[in-house]
């Protein structure tokens, strides 16, 4: 961890460690704190403007800053990967504002903020998952009135959300609802995991690490404490089930990671490699040195 | 307001606001997020009869947003002239205005009137914060429920007439949240804790 | 290669210098100064200044300046910096009848005490292209009657309040509830839609209410009256027991009068609608005074028949800098989820006995 250390940078000293006032800081820790005691709740909150635009991760970036500290090492992904232009810049930001360490493993992190994906390396304690949320109501594209969801959420009244998956059943054959694929917490909320595919749902059920949800514009914030039951929403005769490729990954082999598809050329030629740079990294890596063994 | 005479009374708080607030936040985050580990918070230092954990729950939770009720035994100029300085929260007489209460042991056997949130927005609850002398001890009990892997014993030295009052308190999501604080340890409860005594379930 | 979109912070630098320069132009052109912005751009900087919430015209066109002309762009700016700032304390309310007028009007009366003072206004100018501008060159301005004074302008809906058609605007003395500060609860009461509202889409808030007079929720307005000029705020420091002069700033005032209500052995009253706007906004203010009253539909009784009636629609997507935001960011890579979309399509159409398999 010393060469971590090392890497810290210095914080830009015009604004406030992670750039947040401690006012708005305190007023987010307050809510996180309901948002852990009521797993899957949505509490409000008077998300502030962040020099960056809403939609864009706002709702992660002021939880990230509420939360990080001096020894935290932080990672941030967007679609699984560290070097795509939003990551960088978010991760840019902290390093500018809090001078924290960065990473891109996820082992290595404590803090890891990420747009829709779950790592595919597994989780540890200790470890905090901060999700960039657009829409964080699972139940808005049925029902567009605040005021009427919260009535939902309320009387635990869901069954609008069964008449539309099974609508889908109707229709396709199929849900037709492959990604932000809404769960059920600890039996109580149904809750949008954020845009996730659905292949990261089971990541969430009983998870050592802590997840943390926030949505900037839509201010709110939500939580699934470690070791908590996330359940997605199923029938009997449609279990939940996740995507799965034919392929594997072109770079590592992997055989059970998420992939993303790539056009190779203008005959559209077809490429699957890892969405998770970090895990297709350190596979391809371990190979290496195994073959440099022999 | 902080009256003329009051500065005698001021005492240093975080050494650095920023960083300890940060820590003792994370302390107290974990906390709430794994019922019935004992987490270390260490920041602050006591404040008249306030224990270390205890004053830095108080100096990471509270500003001018959030009214705070003080049992009497807090309630003394110190602990009033410290609080209003260096947190500016307005101490209130009612506890159902309060979103924070300030409680100790003898305070626990009564917590009917504190805000245990509305259906719509259980968020706006009431947060207690509790005093005990230690956080072992007690009966032991087995708590069960979100941020517990299995189920979680706890010897928690809390009268029995507690569990009675937070089970009536007690109808998710609506529900009172709990930090136990003694000497420069804490201990969260969250509404979300299934508590059992012998091999049934006490609280919801 | 979309994916060629990754490579992280070099290419953002080389994007960030490409703006500056498309920013900066033609360089044997004299750069724009912050100056020339604020005191020549005044329409420009009253927008800004009134969407992003904060009263700085130096700032505002630094803003406008920095985001090369694109107003929606500088009012985020300013946001992102007011955000940042420590508050100090809570203004007094300000009294727009004590306000130093630079222009005056009212639609609901030929005459009235203090006239009509037009000021400086587009109303009457045929929308001619001045090729005169193209030249450099001073304007000379209106002579001046060293003579002339401002006569006092009471407020006109005060008049119909006096006769007893119209109900005050009560303040409740209540203390003012912060939208930038607590989170907002639908339903919202009157003083938080009145700050949305000033925070509000200029063009958004303009096509709302032109909805109200096409029917969507129609209230038969009238501009009751439209004031733009010049007033003090006064702060009242808790440590002192007498409010002190803050400064000056510049505000449009826009009151509509509507259309009744009363029946049922109430008396009839006209309704009223609220608009005020930093600077000199008047779109701003009259479109903000119309979408304000078509808001008070519940209040009054009224069935809700258009949008601009409804305030979660109304309040949810009137800030541009959201709006924008939340648009902009399809930019993003969404690859990881249209993969999930391409499996799901892929498998629905693999399907025994889908669609077309079944249409040959």
């Amino acid at each position: 961890m010393t060469s971590l250390h090392n890497a810290q940078q210095q914080a830009d000293s015009g604004y406030n460690f992670a750039y947040l006032d401690e006012q708005s800081k305190r007023m987010i820790r307050r809510g996180l704190l309901k948002a852990v005691a009521i797993p899957g709740y949505q509490v409000p909150f008077a998300g502030r403007e962040m020099p960056l635009p809403y939609g864009w991760g706002t709702g992660g970036m002021q939880l990230t800053a509420a939360i990080l500290g001096r020894d935290d090492v932080l990672k941030v992904i967007d679609q699984g990967a560290d070097d795509t232009t939003n990551a960088v810049s978010i991760r840019r930001f902290f390093g500018r504002t809090a001078g924290v360490a960065t990473t891109l493993r996820t082992p290595e992190a404590t803090v890891i903020q990420t747009r829709h994906r779950i790592p595919e390396t597994p989780l540890s304690a200790d470890q905090i998952m901060v999700y960039q949320v657009p829409i964080p109501e699972p139940l808005r594209f049925i029902e567009p009135s605040e005021s009427e969801t919260r009535t939902m959420h309320a009387l635990g009244d869901y069954g609008v959300m069964h008449v539309k998956l099974y609508e889908d059943i109707a229709t396709f054959g199929h849900i037709a609802t492959s990604y932000a694929y809404p769960v059920t917490v600890d039996d109580n909320y149904v809750m949008d995991p954020s845009p996730i595919p659905k292949f990261d749902n089971p990541k969430l059920h009983m998870s050592p690490a802590l997840m943390l949800f926030g949505a900037g514009r839509e201010k709110r914030l939500y939580a699934v404490p470690p070791y908590t039951r996330v359940e997605s929403l199923d029938f009997e005769d449609h279990p939940f089930e996740v995507q799965s490729w034919e392929h594997n990954c072109a770079i590592c082999g992997s055989a059970d990671s998420y992939l993303d598809e790539l056009i190779v050329d203008d005959a559209g030629s077809k490429q699957f490699v890892c969405s998770d740079t970090d895990y297709c990294l350190q596979r391809r890596d371990q190979q290496l040195s195994g073959e440099g063994a022999q | 307001m902080v009256q003329a005479h009051s500065s005698e009374w001021l005492q240093a708080a975080f050494s650095d606001p920023v960083l300890d607030a940060q820590l003792s936040f994370r302390t107290a985050l974990k906390a709430l997020a794994e019922p019935g580990l004992v987490q270390t918070m260490d920041r602050a230092l006591e404040l008249d009869s306030l224990q270390p954990a205890t004053y830095a729950l108080c100096l990471s939770f509270l500003d001018g947003d959030t009214p705070l009720w003080l049992a009497p035994r807090f309630d003394t100029p110190m602990i009033r002239a410290n609080l209003a300085f260096h947190c500016g929260c307005p101490i209130v007489a009612e506890r159902e205005m309060a979103l924070f209460g300030l409680l100790d042991e003898s305070e626990l056997l009564d917590l009917s009137d504190f805000d245990n949130g509305s259906e719509r927005y259980p968020d706006q609850s009431c947060t207690l914060l509790v005093q005990l002398s230690s956080l072992d001890n007690g009966p032991q009990l087995r708590w069960r429920g979100p941020g517990i892997k299995d189920v979680q014993a706890v010897e928690l030295p809390v009268p029995a007439g507690f569990w009675a009052q937070r089970k009536a308190r007690s109808n998710f999501p609506r529900g009172l949240d709990v930090f136990f604080a003694a000497g420069e340890h804490v201990m969260g409860l969250p509404r979300s804790t299934h508590v059992l005594h012998n091999n049934h379930e006490e609280a919801a | 290669m979309y994916v060629a979109v990754k490579g992280g912070e070099r290419a953002i630098d080389n994007a960030h210098a490409l703006l500056a320069k498309k920013r900066r132009g033609a360089t044997d052109i004299p750069e724009l100064t912050v100056d020339q912005v604020r005191e020549q751009m005044p329409f420009a900087v009253s927008r800004v200044m009134s969407e992003g919430s904060l009263y700085d015209p130096q700032l505002a066109a630094l803003a406008i300046k920095q985001a090369a002309g694109d107003l929606m762009e500088a009012i985020f700016l300013l946001r992102a910096y007011r955000t940042t700032l420590p508050r100090f304390a809570s203004s007094m309310p300000i009294d727009t009848s004590a306000m130093q007028l630079s222009r005056r009007i009212s639609a609901t009366f030929k005459d009235l005490p203090g006239g009509q003072l037009l000021g400086p206004t587009y109303d009457y100018t045929h929308r001619l292209l001045d090729f005169a501008l193209l030249a450099e060159g001073e304007q000379p301005g209106p002579e001046i009657d060293p003579q002339a004074a401002i006569e006092k302008c009471p407020r006109v809906l005060d008049f119909l309040v006096d006769e007893g058609l119209m109900s005050r605007d009560g303040d409740s003395s209540a203390a003012v509830p912060d939208i930038t500060r607590e989170p907002l609860e639908f339903p919202a009461n009157r003083a938080q839609r009145l700050q949305a509202l000033a925070r509000g889409d200029e063009g958004f808030l303009l096509a709302l209410s032109y909805s109200t007079q096409r029917g969507y929720g129609r209230n038969h307005p009238f501009a009751g009256e439209i004031r733009i000029g010049e007033l003090e705020v006064w702060i009242e420091p808790e440590e002192l027991d007498f409010a002190v002069p803050l400064g000056d700033i510049e505000v449009t005032e826009c009151e509509m009068v509507n259309q009744f209500i009363g029946g049922k052995g109430i008396e009839a009253q006209f309704t009223r609608g609220y608009g005020l706007a930093f600077g000199y906004a008047e779109r701003k203010a009259m479109g903000m005074a119309l979408v304000d009253r078509a808001l008070r539909a519940e209040e009054f009784g009224e069935e809700v028949q258009g949008p601009a009636q409804q305030e979660e629609f109304v309040l949810a997507h009137c800030d541009n800098v959201e709006a924008a935001g939340f648009v902009s960011h399809l930019k993003l890579p969404h690859y990881v989820d249209f993969q999930s979309e391409l499996e799901l399509i892929r498998k629905l159409r693999a399907q025994p006995g889908s669609q077309q398999e079944q249409t040959p």
